[in-house]
């Protein structure tokens, strides 16, 4: 791929969207690497003899998506706003998630995951508790008491009774008090717990986040990571080039792992390469950088109150 | 080269009094005696190539490998463009052989080859191999080349290595006289378009099919062990 113009760069020659090719430099594209890849790997007197352009074109998909999961450190942010389902539709291209946070005023508030459950299905029971089913013969679903407890919610509620508690926000459940605890505030509190901020719940099947009833209307950020395949849109998949070479050598590995009449120690010296690689680029992904260092280790010799 | 192997095979079969070979009879066994040529060329290069990657190739004279690549450049057709007659792009007439890797689309995309209808079913079937207008794919077919995603209608270009042309030996019957009298300004002359060292193979293969033609054992005979002395050598 020839280089581009610095006016190209800039302003894209005039073209919408004109900031396409701002910070392009950094990456490489998926049409790059494979063509790359058949040049330098595969051919007559090298290793790989002969191999389709499609085989090459999967491995190195499967290497950008592995080095997205795991070393690339590019998350991809989401904000919406809830609703009154307090749900949030995991984006098309969702992986898994890194964090959540309720957006108050430009200020992020990380949530945390509730592990205990907060939806259910539901079958339909008549009035002996037997399960109803329709004429095909299936289970006829209905919204679960533990759905509709979550969507009714609970507004906090002054506590005015007697005991440390007096005076502070809590809520009344079967004429118990509960109240929410911030960090540091207490001791023998399970720290997993200890965060005033709303709380959610993922489910992967569905493909949905259900958040505690208190955030309607409220601004959700979502930092998730994603396997670089942008949709589908080939044009658009890109490796960051501190990973390149570890995508050639993943390629290489894998190719040879499953090729006959290749040695095992030469298999085993793809691994070993691929290994080195792929450290080489989570450190160099990592932006670990010496100022930073410092600026951090200077905090080392500070008394703590 | 025509005229000269005409004389040279004249000449031999005339000597053991052998009978004659018309310009037509001479032009058709010219083309089979090229075609087998051509396809020995191809197979010597490939021996060749194996060779080379085995650590036994040689450079300069001793190149084998490039001296048959040599041959086979004059038969290579660059950047032809296939007409595209749904559902497949026509291959020419005069193919011999796809160049592998150099289908490609748009002049810069390459279009990876697939092997075998089920290959192809599998390739369409997974998300990592899906062909795509950046990733485009074909298989050969009876008809020609079926190129996916099917929204490629043109712009397929190949690289392929075509048949040599059928030679012609073209002349002119001059007034009172028995022999045809060579004519190369003639339209549809036609030259052998092996290089000059296939010479001596031209003529010991249209030997021996003239000796075939003639029933004639010990020219056939010949001939053969001619090559075979030539294979030896080499």
């Amino acid at each position: 791929m020839a280089y581009i113009t610095d006016e190209q760069y800039y302003t894209n020659g005039g073209t919408n969207p004109t900031g396409a090719n701002q910070g392009s430099y950094q990456f490489i594209s998926l049409r790059e690497l494979v063509d790359n890849f058949e040049l330098l790997y595969v051919g007559e007197d090298k290793l790989i003899n002969r191999v389709h352009r499609h085989i090459v074109l999967a491995h190195t998909k499967r290497a950008i998506q592995e080095l997205n999961y795991n070393a690339l450190n590019m998350p991809k942010v989401l904000e919406l706003t809830i609703g009154s389902d307090y749900q949030f539709v995991l984006p098309p291209d969702y992986v898994n998630y890194i964090r959540i946070s309720l957006n108050i005023d430009g200020v992020l508030y990380p949530m945390i995951e509730n592990h205990q459950m907060t939806y259910a299905n539901s079958y339909l029971q008549d009035n002996n508790y037997d399960i109803v089913f329709d004429l095909s013969g299936n289970v006829i679903e209905t919204q679960s008491a533990l759905d509709q407890n979550r969507l009714d919610g609970l507004t906090a509620q002054l506590y005015a009774g007697p005991g440390p508690m007096s005076g502070q926000l809590g809520y009344s459940i079967d004429d118990e008090w509960y109240f929410a605890r911030t960090i540091g505030s207490s001791y023998k509190t399970n720290p997993e717990f200890m965060n005033t901020n709303p709380t959610f719940k993922i489910d992967k099947n569905a493909g949905v986040i259900h958040f505690s009833s208190d955030l309607q209307d409220r601004h959700v950020v979502l930092e998730y990571i994603s396997d670089g395949m942008e949709k589908g849109d080939w044009s658009e998949v890109k490796m960051h080039k501190f990973a390149e070479e570890c995508v050639y050598s993943y390629v290489n590995k894998e190719l040879l792992r499953n090729a006959r009449n290749v040695p095992m120690y030469e298999k085993m010296a793809a691994n070993k390469r691929y290994r080195a690689e792929y450290n080489n680029a989570k450190l160099a992904m990592s932006n670990l950088k010496g100022s930073r260092l410092i600026q951090v280790l200077r905090g080392k010799n500070k008394w703590q109150k | 080269m025509i005229n000269n192997v005409r004389q040279s095979v004249l000449d031999l079969v005339r000597k053991a009094n052998n009978g004659y070979l018309t310009p037509d009879e001479f032009n058709r066994m010219s083309h089979m005696a090229q075609l087998d040529i051509f396809d020995e060329i191809m197979s010597k290069y490939a021996d060749a190539v194996v060779k080379r990657t085995l650590g036994l190739g040689g450079m300069d004279v001793a190149d084998i490998e490039g001296k048959y690549m040599e041959a086979i450049e004059t038969f290579i057709v660059p950047e032809s463009t296939l007409t595209y007659s749904a559902p497949n792009f026509l291959i020419p007439s005069d193919c011999y052989k796809i160049i592998d890797k150099s289908v490609v689309y748009n002049s810069t995309t390459p279009v990876s080859k697939v092997e075998g209808r089920r290959a192809l079913a599998q390739i369409r079937a997974s998300n990592l191999t899906a062909p795509s207008a950046l990733f485009p794919v074909y298989s050969k077919t009876q008809d020609g080349l079926r190129v996916e995603p099917t929204s490629i209608t043109s712009g397929i270009k190949i690289d392929y290595i075509r048949y040599p042309k059928m030679p012609k030996w073209t002349y002119t019957v001059v007034p009172g006289s028995d022999a045809p009298l060579f004519n190369i300004s003639a339209v549809d002359y036609q030259d052998f378009e092996l290089p000059k060292f296939f010479e001596d193979d031209l003529i010991i293969k249209i030997l021996q099919y003239a000796g075939v033609s003639l029933r004639e054992i010990e020219l056939i005979q010949a001939t053969k062990s001619e090559e075979i002395q030539n294979k030896q050598e080499q």
